[in-house]
This record gives structure tokens, C-alpha cells and sequence, in this order.
């Protein structure tokens, strides 16, 4: 298998050395699998090349950025492992439209980095800016803090060239919404041209609470005001102790205005003490953060159920997604609180997808979508088969 | 305040380290970055990858458990030694260092110390 790849990728780009399929088995999630090969394409035409060979032998392909989605995404089966982190170009930048045409393999904080020197961004951008690749952002229909502001991926997407499961090249705007969110399951994402917008100053307020009712109400209130937050974050008495905020219940809402009250350094220096949270609960043993996408209505007793059961939580408040922090030993409460969210109307994956450790949670109505976009865009079901839900 | 670092059991192999691994950077290959060897290291394998100089020391400050990386991988090395895993790079060092000496030699044992964690 590796000298046929070895034909159109070239020496050293395909792998079955031990290392490698130790190395491409896992994710940031935990879970293992195996990998029969690791092939390392950086052209269209190799990634064609892949797929017609998986076509053929009913292998499945699993394509990867990083690999540090916790929901074992990029976990193989069995299966022959892409790295799309050979496609690292940033193609063209066009200011006038703002957009950018950016390949799949390149991080948002390289993007960010290359975009500064003409003084336009990327607007979302996680704290793990440095190991999401837009590739993967996409396949996730991944969001940030300022999804608040900004929206989710799909909102920032243009056009995007995948390649479906069958090795056809779509250049798309009509299947956008089947492909963006469908975490690797319906097509690779190669290039994508997203929207840029002109780097304009963040400032923030910060507001402290002494009852987490309060909080929420707060969270509503802002929202739904006339003056437009880009990002509202939320810390819990212990996450906001740990970050060094304060022992309350703490909302940091930033805008892109200079009405807030926390500007330049003190903004920074705020932003940077929440960028911390993770590091600081995780010196605390708090080790696993979770993901979570809850109604309006619920938001309020799922962080209760939170504290009750020893979590703490930070949260993009106002956009429902709620993160809470556990111990490598609490993996029964985390099973817990799969089952809340389910009693609640919430899901399990408000940024990181359902990917196999989720997969069972998958609302049906999108089950059926997805499946009758799999029959058209991958019917010999070769991609992250066992992701999401199973197609045979 | 000075925290406590965890053991390399505490690794949730979340790849934050990665992000800031200059080997992986240039690379781009997972079976050369600091998480696979942190994955290594867990299991107590012995392999030649532990002699990659990755760390930095970067990657413990944005680990989020907190992981004390140098002494794992410091333990790991010494798991190679001991099981006679090495590399001609390796061998072709040593060789120079017993012909030539090597800059630690002046130094106290006190003053060397440190330096297996650089």
C-alpha cells in the first residue's frame, strides 16, 4: 500500500512506520484506534488520488488538521490517515472585498498572523487559535468568543472547494450548509475563501455578581440591548478565583467600541487572565474541559447542576455555550451530564462536534439530513466512517 | 507562588504542546512532537524520538495539567540508555565528547545539574 502512495506523493509523504501509526492513532480526546497508513498530500490531484484508491477498496479515510478536537474525530478505524497540514498556503487576499482564499491546513493564527500586516483579521478565533486549523474549524462549523458577534464558521464562509467522498472537486456556495458541521463525514474542505474585517480596537466591561440569577439576567439584558456586545464570557466563582478575576460570579462583555470601561493594556491583561482558565483549573486537576450548547432557558440550572456536582465553568454566556471543567476522575459525572443535557434540550457539542465519543447524541432530524447528503456526496461511505453515526 | 507540576500520568493528550513545538512546526508531523512523546512516555516506552530536543519549555508553560515534561522526558532518555536505544547522531556525539570533552566539563556537579533539562 505505502509504494502506491508513494507513486504520486513522493518519497517520505506515506507512512506505515511504526511511529507514524502510533502517532495518527489518537487525538485530543483520548480515545485509540489504528491506523493502517499516514499519507501526507499537499495537491488536489494527490488527494484525489486518495479517495479514488479508498473508492476502490472500501477502505475509509480519516483527514486531519491537528488532531486536538476531544471528541475523537480524527480517531482512525482502521483506516488511512490524510494530513491536510501540506495544504499551507494563504492563496489571495482581496481588501477591497474582504475576503481571503486561505487552504484548509493553515492554523487561524497563522492566518490571523499573515492577515495582520494588512491590518484585517480573521474575527474568529479561539483561544486555540494555534492548533485550529480552518480546515477543521469549518468541518466543525466551530465558533469563538466572538461568535457572539460573529457568528459560527459557516457564517464567515464565502465559497469553499471540497472534495466529496467520491473524489470530485466541488467548488461550492449551494452545499455549503451539508458540508460546513459535518466534521469530515461529507467531503475534505482543501480552500476555503472566508470574510475578513478590519482590525479595529476590543475593549470590555467586566461585572461582578454575588448570585449566579443575576448573572443570567444580566447576560439577557446585555444581549438583547441596543448597544451590541462582540463577546460576553462567563466565570463562576471558582474559574474566576483561579483566573485571579475575583471570588464573584463574573461576566466580561467586550465590544468593539471604546464606551468600555477596560481598554489597551487593562483590556489585554484581562483577556489573557480568562485565555488562563484552562492552565489555571488544570493545576487544580480539573484537566478535561467539556462542551455544551444549552438554550436560553436552560442556561441558568445547567451551570447549577454544574456547581452541585464540583465543576467549574466558564462559558460563552450569551451564546448558550457552556464549558465545564472536570477531574480526570469524575468521567461518571461526565456521563451525567451527556444524560442532563438531554433532559434540558441541550446538546453535548456546542463547538467541538459529536465525532465518535458523542456520536449517540446526534439529534435525528439531523441524522436524516446528513445521511441523505452522504448517499449523494459519499455513497461508498469512505469518510470518518464511524464518526457521527454509523452509515451502513 | 510556585505550583506543583503533575506526572506525565496526568496527560489528556490534548496537543496544546504542539501548538508551541518548534519540531512539529517545521515538520508538521505528529510523530515528531512533543504530545506523541508525552504519549510515549505515559505508557513507559522506550523509543528514539526522545531525542528530539523539543523541550523548549514552552510547552510545559501552556500545558493545561500542568505537566512537568522535562522529567518525563529527561526519564524516558534514560529508559533509552538503559535498554540501549540510541541513534547514529547519538553515537557519533558520544564519540566526539569521550575524544574532545565537552563544555559541562569545567563545571561542578552542582553547576551541571540543571542541565539535562535544557
Amino acid at each position: 500500500m505505502k509504494d502506491h502512495f508513494e507513486r504520486f506523493l513522493g518519497q517520505g509523504n506515506a507512512s506505515d512506520n511504526a511511529a507514524d501509526l502510533i502517532a495518527y492513532s489518537y487525538d485530543g480526546s483520548e480515545l485509540a484506534g489504528t491506523a493502517r497508513i499516514v499519507l501526507f498530500p499537499s495537491q488536489d490531484e494527490q488527494l484525489r488520488l486518495i479517495l479514488s484508491y479508498a473508492n476502490r477498496s472500501s477502505i475509509d479515510v480519516i483527514p486531519r488538521g491537528f488532531g486536538t478536537g476531544n471528541v475523537g474525530g480524527a480517531v482512525p478505524e482502521s483506516s488511512i490517515v490524510v494530513s491536510m497540514l501540506g495544504f499551507d498556503r494563504v492563496v489571495a487576499l482581496n481588501l477591497r472585498e474582504a475576503w481571503v482564499h486561505v487552504e484548509a491546513g493553515v492554523t487561524i493564527a497563522q492566518l490571523n498572523e499573515a492577515l495582520s500586516e494588512h491590518n484585517v483579521r480573521y474575527a474568529l478565533e479561539p483561544f486555540t487559535a494555534n492548533t485550529t486549523t480552518i480546515g477543521a474549524f469549518l468541518a466543525e462549523n466551530g465558533t469563538s468568543r466572538h461568535g457572539l458577534g460573529k457568528g459560527r464558521a459557516r457564517d464567515t464562509v464565502i465559497e469553499l472547494e471540497v472534495m466529496d467522498g467520491t473524489g470530485k472537486m466541488l467548488t461550492t456556495k449551494t452545499e455549503l450548509d451539508e458540508v460546513i458541521g459535518s466534521e469530515g463525514t461529507l467531503g475534505i474542505i482543501v480552500r476555503a475563501k472566508v470574510k475578513v474585517e478590519p482590525i479595529v480596537e476590543r475593549t470590555a466591561d467586566i461585572i461582578f455578581f454575588d448570585t449566579l440569577s443575576q448573572a443570567i439576567q444580566r447576560s439577557f439584558e446585555i444581549a438583547e440591548g441596543e448597544r451590541k456586545p462582540v463577546a460576553m464570557e462567563y466565570l463562576d466563582p471558582v474559574a474566576a478565583t483561579y483566573a485571579g478575576i475575583n471570588t464573584k460570579h463574573t461576566l466580561i462583555v467586550e465590544y468593539e467600541d471604546i464606551l468600555a470601561g477596560l481598554k489597551h493594556e487593562v483590556y489585554a491583561a484581562t483577556i489573557t487572565k480568562r485565555a488562563n482558565v484552562r492552565r489555571r483549573l488544570g493545576e487544580q486537576g480539573y484537566v478535561i474541559m467539556e462542551d455544551s450548547l444549552v438554550p436560553p432557558a436552560a442556561r441558568e440550572q445547567a451551570i447549577r447542576w454544574c456547581a452541585e456536582h464540583d465543576l467549574p465553568v466558564v462559558a460563552h454566556i450569551a451564546q448558550g455555550i457552556i464549558h465545564p471543567y472536570f477531574k480526570r476522575e469524575q468521567s461518571e459525572i461526565r456521563k451525567k451530564w451527556y444524560e442532563y443535557l438531554g433532559t434540558v434540550g441541550a446538546s453535548p457539542a456546542g463547538q467541538g462536534g459529536y465525532g465518535r465519543l458523542k456520536r449517540q447524541y446526534l439529534p435525528a432530524d439531523a441524522k436524516t439530513a446528513w445521511r441523505k447528503a452522504k448517499e449523494r456526496l459519499d455513497y461508498n461511505n469512505v469518510l470518518g466512517r464511524g464518526k457521527r453515526y454509523d452509515f451502513i | 507562588m510556585t505550583l506543583s507540576k503533575a506526572t506525565i500520568d496526568k496527560c489528556t493528550q490534548c496537543g496544546a504542546c504542539n501548538a508551541v513545538d518548534p519540531i512539529m512546526g517545521v515538520t508538521k508531523k505528529e510523530s515528531a512532537s512533543t504530545r506523541f512523546k508525552a504519549v510515549l512516555a505515559k505508557r513507559g516506552e522506550v523509543n528514539p524520538v526522545f531525542y528530539l530536543a523539543t523541550d523548549t519549555g514552552r510547552q510545559e508553560q501552556v500545558c493545561p495539567s500542568a505537566i512537568d515534561l522535562a522529567s518525563a522526558f529527561q526519564d524516558a532518555r534514560a529508559r533509552n540508555v538503559k535498554a540501549g536505544v540510541t541513534t547514529q547522531a547519538n553515537e557519533r556525539m558520544l564519540a566526539n565528547f569521550r575524544k574532545n570533552g565537552t563544555p559541562y566539563d569545567s563545571l561542578t556537579p552542582e553547576e551541571a545539574s540543571d542541565k539535562p533539562f535544557w
